[in-house]
């Protein structure tokens, strides 16, 4: 098979699935996904460290701006 | 999307799999979002079995065309073999399956470089070494080349 071929059966296959994806449920596997790929950090977004770390490069980049 | 039962999964049903693709760059480097798991099993008759009851269990999906589509429960198990790549549902998120992967030749090859990883909840998996991670990115036609992931993995591999 030609990488032409290939990459072309590889584009089908993924329309096709779309085409069969329930759109709620689509929803919902991309929700989990972005908790679980946060729950993967050494400190996730969504946690008290997370929010302090975000709170401090922002403050930082204020205080830089002069604000 | 649950990464880690998809890998329990093909773990406890003894498939030869390599992780590949963005799902292994965001486990091992933190890379970007990626919403499918893509596995490259070794093409064997036995493994592909494997695959499919491991498939089975997940509740999985697939059809030759969307007639067709429907539970890989309900095919005959040689259905893995019809052609080199199948991108199926499951309600543990999206797998593709690879049976052959470009610019990489042989899986057994690969597989003894693999990376021995585990998820965060401490899933075992098996995932392609970033050196053959750069191989398959650079085999492609450029412009279907990842640039972002190339320099990743070049600047990281050139480290002492």
């Amino acid at each position: 098979m030609t990488h032409e071929e290939f990459s072309e059966l590889l584009h089908r296959e993924e329309a096709k699935r779309d085409r069969m994806w329930d759109p709620v449920e689509r929803w919902r596997m991309i929700q989990e996904m972005i908790d679980w790929a946060d729950a993967q950090k050494p400190v996730p977004r969504n946690s008290k460290e997370g929010c302090l770390a975000a709170q401090r490069k922002w403050l930082e980049g204020m205080h830089k701006r002069g604000d | 999307m649950n990464q880690e039962r998809i890998f329990e999964c093909f773990n406890n049903h003894g498939v030869n799999y390599l992780l590949i693709g963005g799902m292994n760059m965001l486990l091992r480097h933190g890379g970007n979002l990626t919403f499918d798991v893509d596995l490259w099993i070794e093409d064997t008759e036995d493994n592909r079995l494997h695959c499919h009851q491991a498939l089975v269990e997940l509740d999985a999906s697939w059809g030759k065309s969307d007639a067709d589509w429907g539970p890989v429960a309900q095919k005959t198990p040689t259905w893995l073999k019809q052609q080199g790549v199948v991108c199926v549902l499951s309600p543990f998120g999206s797998i593709d399956i690879f049976r052959s992967v470009e610019g990489l030749s042989s899986w057994s090859e690969c597989r003894r470089c693999a990376v021995e990883a585990k998820t965060s909840q401490g899933i075992a998996f098996l995932a392609l070494s970033d050196e053959d991670m750069l191989k398959c990115q650079t085999a492609l036609p450029e412009n279907e080349q990842k640039q972002d992931r190339i320099n990743f993995l070049r600047k990281l591999l050139s480290r002492p």
